[in-house]
């Protein structure tokens, strides 16, 4: 069984900044998908997103020459190469907006959340810091795949508050893990099978705090495409609050029917870098 | 920066290899392949040596095919014996031990028979009996080899005899006596050190041999290594607390006609006569081979038939042996296999006769012991901090100043060195320690602190995307250069190019330089950027703070014959001085042949690419708007335009100061000289405001006081941007002391907002002082915004009665409350200077 991708991607200011911090992007040829949330004044945050995707792409498209994943920071053994791969990309993105920060006082403190896909073959490996989401959605069923590393999620975790408090929490925007804050962060990674059909949603945070998972899966079952499932998810998001950048990203795994493999190209877009 | 780690698994990896290497040094582990080593410099050593006094006599298998199968009748040795003596030689060594007499049936069986006769003789003493009896005796006597044998060693007196002393060390004495032959042999001299081979037993040469004057009897004892084979020769056995010599040095001693009480022996030194020969605690010496080809042989046969000339032997030491295959006399020496043992004695002879020996010298274990500690510390501390190729490189080099050391010393000067030890350290230490770093590698788990060559690249190449081409320069710097590191270089060159940072793209190819020469066309682009930016003043980064930026400077002479760097229309001349914005030129338009000032400004490094094209649209619209003003109090903008990356104005070219420097205490111009510019300034403010200009950046530095006086005010609209792109990075903004409320609050701002920044200008003015000051940005933003300013009177009570409610007004926090006009304000300040003037006038009347 041959999997194939297609890829839909949008992002939107919102209602009410006029700035876009959020950032995204995806190269197919090398099966990396990456959705960032920019943080810090001025326009550093929109620099930090963007550092993050191009850094990541840049890792995935070097690893590609040189045929060989480098080791950035801490490898978990009990990973597949090809989540340490993500986790060395992400952390990689990290020393960029680290060490950027610390060279323009202007950009001083910036930051990014990250979620991303690593997919290769039938499998792919999932990545993120910070709290921005990855939902999968297989046979009807909406799943999250990462845990926030958000301060209300960390007090859900523990059992101090419940997910109704969290939600109606005011420290919703604290995050304790976040690309650029420190010289080195430690990447959530997991290494997952990828079935036909599977769905794979990368969103912000702008999304997420204000579309209800229930809603999520409405919206994304009812539309035609991904595409038009991204801007309807974003258009929801607005209609709810929209007080940020959203940004959303749909993978969607399929069958890769015979004569696509010998044919390989389409009308999709093989890849896209940070805007 | 790469730190120093230091690396202890590795350390204590290569600590351990060091220490079982140095006890396989102490236990002699190593000693087979050591041996090997010997033995192929005993034979480097042996080459193009020839024995010359000592020739062997061999009973080779051509001698027993022309003679008859070994053993021959004793006879045959006494008639070599008589001959070598008449042939001259000067020592006859019979190499092999007669212990017993001839077997010899015939002659027992005759012996028997004239017994038997001579018993019937005497009974009867017949005298047929007596007669057969004597023929028979006669011819016994006739038969009796080992009589002849005894005979012409007696008659030559140049024999030196074998005999053979059974190893191993007895429990008590054997209690069996030593023969007086034998027993005057020993060496008298020499103390018996017990480590000296012992023996338990012995094999004499049989009596009447021993008897018959031969001049000396040694030992033929063999001395094996462990692997079988002979690389030295005890010179001395142990016999019962008493040293025996061995056979070459009885030879040798009748060679010099010593006796045996002529021997020496002290600190690993035997001495015979002059000779010092070096021997080990057990009294052996290392036999200096000579090549086996070339030592002297004759067939034993071929001197019995004559073919040999006497003079081969006279003076000689002849050694006769046995040297047929099969013989039990055969060993295995460095030099060869199947060597007889008459060939290593005569190697022994010709050794002690050249002075020439392999000497393990008392220091030899300490040089190798230090060298193995030293390598040990080599191993465990160099190797895991160095790469493996350069820990490659020097460990070979040891290695091979090692083993040639060893190899020379030994060949050239005999002196034994165990170099296995030293190198097995090294071998043993850099395999293990870099082969496990490589093992290792592939699944280190420790943070590589993003150091890693790649690492840095992709960096790099990231920080290049985003166009920050400094630290991605200084990521590639970390990057050892290959090919693909060169093209990655030579397009981060290119980018710095085009960002008309020449002198950045010019340490690129410098680096690149560093590694190739002659990549592509960097030496004439390097050449050709040099001289560009000697002469193109805004080569790097203007409006950068980098310091290397800030050096730039411009060269005037000398490049009279290159073309004048140009700002769109405009000659370049010199650098006046640096702005808010970014560095100030002189120029001079060509066509009209009038000098001008041009502002520049870098926009790509102000602002993020997102930002820049709006900027740019702001900036000339800005520039647009000011240069529609002609007053005389307004600096006159002619023109506007970029260049590149560099944007730039073209103002009137001004000679003066601006008003920053009258504003400190001890530099304040008089009051009424202040309230005339502060004035004129409301004047060309009202101007401009009703042209719909507004300044937004009214200081004391944006007012200039020409040389003859005249007041301008500069800078109208374009100061701004710059100040709130860098408000919005939040770098050099400086302090917002001169802003109105409303302009802090980001409001739209008019013309009143101008005239609170000249109301604050007029109080620093005046007293030195500003109206509003703050420990941070944020407590005096909020003051500005709430509070009220200090009264002026309380920093200067000298200044005219009117002043303090000109800037009161002036500096209300709601635009409607301040004067509306700059025309109202010039009023105001201008009648109560003539107030203050009569008042003065009148006062001093």
């Amino acid at each position: 069984m041959s999997l194939a991708v297609q890829v839909a991607a949008h992002s939107d200011m919102g209602c009410v900044r006029t700035n876009n911090e959020d950032n995204f992007g995806y190269d197919a040829r090398h099966g990396i998908y990456v959705v960032c949330d920019g943080m810090g004044g001025a326009a550093a945050g929109e620099v930090a997103s963007k550092l993050a995707v191009d850094t990541v792409l840049t890792y995935f498209r070097e690893a590609a020459k040189s045929r060989h994943y480098p080791a950035v920071g801490p490898q978990q053994e009990s990973m597949s190469q090809r989540a340490n791969a993500l986790a060395s990309a992400i952390q990689l993105a990290n020393a960029a907006i680290f060490e950027t920060g610390s060279h323009h006082a202007a950009q001083r403190g910036m930051g990014s959340t990250i979620v991303s896909v690593l997919m290769q073959g039938n499998f792919f490996s999932i990545g993120h810091v910070g709290d921005s989401r990855i939902y999968l959605v297989r046979n009807g069923e909406l799943q999250q795949l990462t845990q926030d590393h958000s301060l209300v999620m960390e007090q859900v975790r523990r059992g101090l508050i419940s997910r109704e408090e969290a939600e109606r929490s005011e420290m919703q925007n604290i995050i304790i893990r976040a690309l650029g804050s420190e010289s080195s962060v430690q990447p959530d990674v997991d290494d997952l099978i990828a079935m036909p059909g599977d769905l794979l949603l990368l969103a912000s945070d702008g999304l997420t705090k204000h579309v209800k998972d229930e809603w999520m899966l409405g919206i994304i079952q009812d539309a035609p495409t991904i595409d038009r499932a991204c801007l309807d998810l974003i258009d929801s998001a607005k209609a709810h609050g929209g007080d940020d950048n959203i940004t959303c990203m749909m993978i969607k795994v399929v069958e890769q029917p015979w004569i696509k493999r010998l044919f390989p190209g389409g009308r999709f877009k093989k890849w896209q870098n940070s805007f | 920066m790469k730190k120093f780690q230091f690396a202890w698994l590795d350390v204590a990896i290569g600590a351990a290899v060091s220490v079982a290497v140095l006890l396989l040094f102490m236990f002699n582990g190593a000693d087979g392949l050591e041996n090997k080593l010997y033995d192929m410099r005993a034979k480097m050593r042996s080459r193009g040596k020839a024995g010359d006094k000592v020739v062997l006599v061999a009973i080779d298998d051509k001698s027993q095919a022309e003679i008859g199968r070994w053993p021959w009748p004793r006879n045959y040795m006494a008639e070599m014996v008589d001959q070598l003596t008449e042939s001259g030689a000067e020592v006859i060594g019979l190499d092999m031990v007669f212990d017993k007499p001839e077997l010899n049936p015939g002659l027992d069986k005759m012996r028997e028979l004239a017994k038997s006769y001579e018993e019937q003789a005497a009974g009867k003493a017949t005298a047929p009996a007596m007669q057969v009896s004597d023929v028979l005796k006669k011819t016994a006597a006739e038969l009796d080899n080992d009589d002849k044998l005894a005979n012409s060693l007696a008659f030559s007196q140049k024999a030196v005899l074998a005999m053979y002393f059974i190893p191993g060390q007895g429990i008590g004495k054997s209690g069996k006596a030593v023969p007086a032959e034998v027993e005057k042999n020993f060496v008298a001299n020499v103390k018996a050190d017990p480590e000296v081979t012992p023996v338990q037993d012995f094999v004499a040469p049989f009596d009447k041999f021993a008897a018959a004057g031969v001049k000396a009897i040694g030992t033929i004892n063999t001395a094996p290594s462990i692997d079988g084979v002979e690389r030295s020769v005890p010179l001395v056995v142990n016999y019962e607390g008493r040293l025996f010599p061995s056979f070459p040095l009885q030879v040798l001693r009748a060679y010099y006609k010593l006796e045996s009480n002529d021997f020496r022996y002290s600190d690993g030194q035997l001495v015979l006569g002059n000779a010092k020969i070096p021997v080990d605690p057990n009294g052996r010496m290392l036999v200096d081979f000579i090549n086996r080809e070339t030592f002297p042989r004759r067939y034993f046969s071929d001197v019995r038939n004559k073919k040999v000339p006497a003079e081969a032997f006279t003076g000689k030491i002849v050694l006769i042996g046995m040297d047929s295959t099969g013989a039990l006399d055969q060993h295995i020496t460095p030099s060869g296999n199947n060597i007889p043992g008459m060939e290593i004695h005569g190697n022994v002879i010709q050794a002690i006769l050249n002075n020439s020996f392999i000497v393990r010298t008392t220091w030899a274990p300490r040089a190798e012991l230090a060298l193995c500690i030293l390598f040990a510390l080599f191993v465990s501390l160099a190797i895991p901090h160095i790469s493996a190729g350069k820990s490659a490189i020097v460990s070979a080099v040891l290695l091979a100043s090692t083993v040639g050391g060893g190899f020379y010393l030994f060949a050239a000067s005999g002196y034994w060195l165990k170099i296995v030890y030293p190198s097995l350290m090294l071998i043993a230490g850099y395999t293990v320690v870099v082969s496990k770093r490589y093992l290792y590698q592939e699944k280190r788990t420790e943070k590589l602190e993003g150091e890693s060559v790649e690492t840095n690249k992709m960096l790099g190449l990231s920080f290049q995307g985003q166009g920050m081409l400094d630290m991605a320069f200084e990521k590639f710097r970390r990057v050892p250069i290959d090919a693909g590191m060169k093209d990655t270089l030579y397009n981060l060159a290119l980018d710095f190019e085009r960002k008309r940072q020449l002198n950045k793209a010019v340490a690129v190819y410098d680096h690149i330089m560093s590694a190739d020469k002659n990549f592509k066309d960097i030496a004439t682009r390097a050449e050709k950027l040099r001289i560009a930016g000697e002469t193109m003043i805004f080569g790097g980064g203007l409006g950068k703070k980098s310091a290397s930026a800030d050096s730039t400077v411009m060269v005037g002479g000398g490049v009279g014959d290159l073309a004048k760097p140009q700002l769109g229309r405009y000659e370049v001349l010199k650098e006046l001085g640096k702005g808010a914005m970014g560095i100030v030129y002189l120029g001079k338009d060509p066509k009209i042949n009038r000098e001008v000032a041009i502002k520049t400004l870098r926009f790509e490094d102000e602002f993020d690419a997102s930002d820049q094209k709006e900027m740019k649209e702001r900036f000339f619209r800005e520039a647009e708007s000011a240069g529609r003003l002609v007053h005389p109090n307004i600096v006159t903008i002619y023109d506007a335009g970029e260049d590149g990356d560099i944007s730039y104005i073209a103002m009137e070219l001004l000679s003066g100061t601006d008003l920053k420097d009258f504003s400190t205490k001890d530099k304040l111009l008089p009051s009424n000289e202040v309230c005339e510019i502060i004035a004129k300034v409301a004047d060309a403010l009202d101007y401009a405001h009703s042209e719909g200009v507004v300044h937004r950046d009214i200081k004391p530095a944006n007012i200039m006081r020409l040389t003859d006086g005249r007041i301008k005010v500069a800078d109208f609209g374009i100061a701004r941007i710059t100040s709130q792109s860098k408000t919005a990075t939040g770098t050099v903004m400086g302090t917002p002391s001169y802003m109105a409320p409303e302009q802090l609050a980001g409001h739209k701002v008019d013309g009143r907002a101008d005239l609170f920044s000249l109301g604050v200008t007029l109080y620093e003015l005046l007293t030195g002082e500003k109206p509003f000051t703050g420990e941070s940005i944020a407590t005096l933003m909020f003051r500005i915004a709430n509070e009220p300013h200090t009264a002026i009177m309380t920093h200067r009570a000298d200044l005219p009665a009117g002043v303090q409610a000109i800037i009161d007004k002036a500096l209300q926090k709601k635009p409607d409350e301040r004067y509306a006009r700059g025309a109202d304000l010039a009023r105001d300040l201008r009648a109560m200077a003539q107030r203050s003037m009569a008042a003065g006038a009148g006062a001093g009347a």
